[in-house]
């Protein structure tokens, strides 16, 4: 069975499991979930549009803003 | 009957393949003379048979590099040399095959009878597998067109095709700003490909370069988590990155640097159980990483931190260990020997500078007054391509705006999965396994962002990216096995790596190009047309006699298109350092030195070196005619050639007929 640095195996670690998350953590993992979804479909969109996103947007008008202010 | 173009590609892809084979035949046992049949083991067991098989395939890419570099700078890098070393490569093949005994070949069978049984295993990942090997082939596909990056047309490409054709290294004063003064590592492959066959061999070697770095971050993950799935979605997560796909096959030489940094990151892996031979060739890798491209010395301090994790994490996982308290009593000797590894690694591409120019760290220090330190100083003080509010929103630039030069983004995957890693990072065994990557990921972006905190260009850091892919596809894959957790956080991640997989099918429509390329449906002509520079180097190819001078330090197109025995005829070293101290002088990222207003003098120095064509921005083409001085008695100047973006004026030794030629 291959090991790997910290003794881990395809199994697991030592046979143990992994610590359980506590209940509010583990809605953090649904919204952890929905952010990748937003994430992903948002550099599609991107990507094939050439649309900005807002963050993007509002840097694009803060390095204007300095870029004229100097 | 296969027609020509037809048969150049495959011809090409035939050779980088053989090319390929005979570099894995070399590497490996070169690998297994230095360790020894038990450490080769141990390597095995480490990293599996396929992971052996890599790392000597980056180990003889490393020598042959070096040996290249020598035989180049001696003047007799010829074809037959490069012919000899690979029949040797394979011969060393047919060898290890028919000394391979039966017990040798077992783990592979089992490694063979695990892919084969993934299908009916009805696992999730089996498909993500299967859609990574199917955008992996089309990418292999999309390689067979001709070399695509502007860059690798401007210079990478050029440096390499001109050693192949004059068989040895020399300053390149046509190949604007780096003279073959940069470090040549990948290079020195894409010459002997030049010199054997030709540019589709190239670029399929950079394909196969970026597949070995793709299978580097695998092994990697593996060795450090034991987990095929987060291997699998570590490097479908470099594999979605742009300016990692892009790249492939695209005559950029970042994807193949790559694939050294990621092996001293898996020799580091292997250091607890192989020792100081692992240290050695995880120097030799980092100092060849360097040798490619100098702004991988980044990874050093990636290196440190990851070694003194390594060491530390079975020391926690088995106290008892002996072999750690040794490898802690010896730990100044292993760094030496690291850094010595990595300077004897380093060495040979500041000893060719100092050859060339005199001036090993040349140039960015030394020769400072030459017309090459000026123009590289000229080029990098005009490289930062974000502002400080960028830097401020620094992961969400790079995934999603595009700047100057950045030449592609970073998968949507890496900030997608981030919340995960935060979340899970201290209750699963396996995410922190994988930290170890990517903290050393995280101190060498922070390594950069000191050095160059204004130039985020995602091809230099594709060693720390595949690092930090390494614990978030860890903490995802950890998220998504623990049956525990609410069942739509499994369909949320497998939907978005289903979406990512479609959406890079999607990007990978190339391949119809290259379908029509390889059928010679679309010609070499159609795929360059619009590219600048191409009209006028095809006109001076067709044109240019034996032994007629070209003034090519104005053209504004790419040097690659350019034949080599036009390039060689044109200006000289000290031809352009006159030019350059006797003008105010423009630089243009296109790679030319125009005059900031065109006299007199420039004709008379044109004219008394003997050239015969001159090169001239459309634009500044009547001004530069108005500037032909009038006591040129017996020579006369005419417009030979009108291309999209230059002229080509042609200095006649007849009586003086000159007119003025309107440029409309």
């Amino acid at each position: 069975v291959k090991t790997s640095l910290n003794g881990l195996t395809e199994k697991g670690a030592h046979g143990e499991a992994d610590e359980a998350l506590p209940p509010w953590l583990r809605s953090w993992l649904v919204v952890a979930g929905v952010w990748l979804q937003v994430i992903v479909v948002v550099f599609i969109v991107v990507c094939v549009s050439h649309v900005k996103t807002p963050v993007i947007y509002w840097v694009d008008k803060m390095n204007d803003l300095f870029t004229e202010s100097r | 009957m296969i027609p020509s173009q037809t048969g150049h590609v495959l011809l090409g892809t035939a050779v980088a393949l053989f090319y390929g084979g005979a570099v894995m035949g070399i590497g490996i046992p070169l690998l297994a003379v230095f360790m020894g049949r038990q450490a080769v083991a141990t390597v095995r067991a480490r990293v599996g048979l396929l992971g052996l098989l890599w790392l000597g395939f980056v180990i003889g890419q490393g020598i042959l590099g070096v040996l290249w570099l020598v035989l180049s700078l001696g003047g007799i890098f010829h074809s037959w040399v490069i012919w000899v070393v690979c029949g040797l490569g394979w011969f060393l093949v047919c060898a290890m095959a028919l000394t391979v005994q039966r017990q040798d070949l077992q783990p592979g069978r089992e490694c063979w009878t695990g892919v084969l049984s993934f299908p009916y295993s009805q696992s999730w990942y089996f498909w993500v597998g299967m859609g990574i090997v199917v955008v992996g082939l089309f990418h292999g596909v999309i390689a067979l067109l001709p070399p695509w990056v502007d860059d690798g047309l401007v210079r990478y490409l050029v440096s390499p095709r001109m050693i192949a054709a004059t068989n040895r290294l020399e300053f390149q004063p046509f190949l604007h700003p780096y003279y073959t003064l940069q470090p040549l590592q990948v290079e020195m492959h894409w010459a002997a490909l030049f010199a054997v066959s030709n540019e589709t061999a190239v670029t399929v070697w950079d394909y196969l370069c970026a597949l070995s770095f793709l299978s580097g971050i695998g092994f990697l993950a593996w060795s450090l988590t034991s987990s095929r799935k987060v291997a699998l979605v570590a490097v479908l997560m470099m594999l979605s990155t742009p300016a990692f796909y892009a790249m492939m096959g695209g005559g950029k030489i970042d994807n193949a640097a790559a694939q050294y940094g990621i092996a001293a990151f898996v020799w580091l892996v292997i250091w607890p159980a192989l020792g100081r031979r692992a240290v050695i060739l995880a120097g030799l890798c980092a100092g060849w990483a360097m040798a490619c491209r100098y702004t991988n010395i980044i990874l050093l301090p990636a290196l440190i931190v990851f070694a003194v994790l390594v060491a530390r994490s079975p020391w926690k996982a088995f106290p008892v260990g002996t072999t750690i308290n040794q490898l802690k009593r010896s730990w100044i000797t292993n760094a030496f020997l690291g850094g010595a590894a990595a300077g004897i690694a380093g060495a040979p591409m500041l000893i060719k500078n100092w050859l060339l120019v005199g001036c090993p760290l040349a140039p960015l220090f030394g020769c400072q007054e030459t017309f090459w330190a000026g123009i590289f100083r000229n080029v990098m003080s005009h490289a930062g391509n974000i502002s400080a509010v960028d830097l401020l929103f620094y992961p969400f630039v790079w995934t999603f705006a595009t700047r100057d030069n950045m030449l592609g983004n970073i998968s949507p995957l890496f900030i997608g999965f981030l919340p995960f890693l935060i979340v899970i990072h201290r209750r699963s065994f396996m995410v922190r396994s994988a930290l170890i990557a990517g903290l050393a990921g995280v101190v060498s972006v922070t390594t950069w962002l000191f050095i160059e905190p204004l130039r985020l260009f995602t091809r230099l850091l594709l060693v720390p990216l595949g690092l930090l892919a390494v614990p978030l596809s860890a903490s995802v894959i950890a998220v998504e096995q623990d049956r525990r957790h609410d069942h739509r956080v499994r369909w949320l991640v497998k939907a978005a790596v289903a979406v990512v997989l479609v959406f890079l099918l999607f990007e990978s429509r190339g391949v119809i190009y290259a379908g029509r390329y390889l059928a010679s449906a679309d010609s070499r002509a159609d795929w360059y047309q619009s590219s600048p520079g191409y009209d006028v180097a095809l006109w001076l190819n067709a044109h240019v006699q034996p032994g007629e001078r070209v003034g090519l330090a104005n053209f504004e197109g790419h040097r690659y298109f350019v034949d080599s025995h036009v390039l060689l005829n044109s200006e000289t070293a000290e031809e352009i350092q006159w030019l350059w101290e006797h003008g105010e002088w423009r630089h243009d990222y296109s790679g030319s030195i125009a005059p900031s207003s065109w006299a007199p003098d420039f004709w008379h120095f044109y004219q008394s070196r003997g050239f015969t064509y001159i090169v001239i921005d459309k634009d500044r083409l009547q001004e530069a005619i108005e500037a032909w001085p009038d006591n040129s008695a017996r020579l006369a100047l005419e417009v030979a050639a009108m291309g999209r973006r230059s002229g080509v004026l042609k200095i006649h030794k007849q009586q003086a007929l000159y007119k003025a030629v309107s440029t409309n």
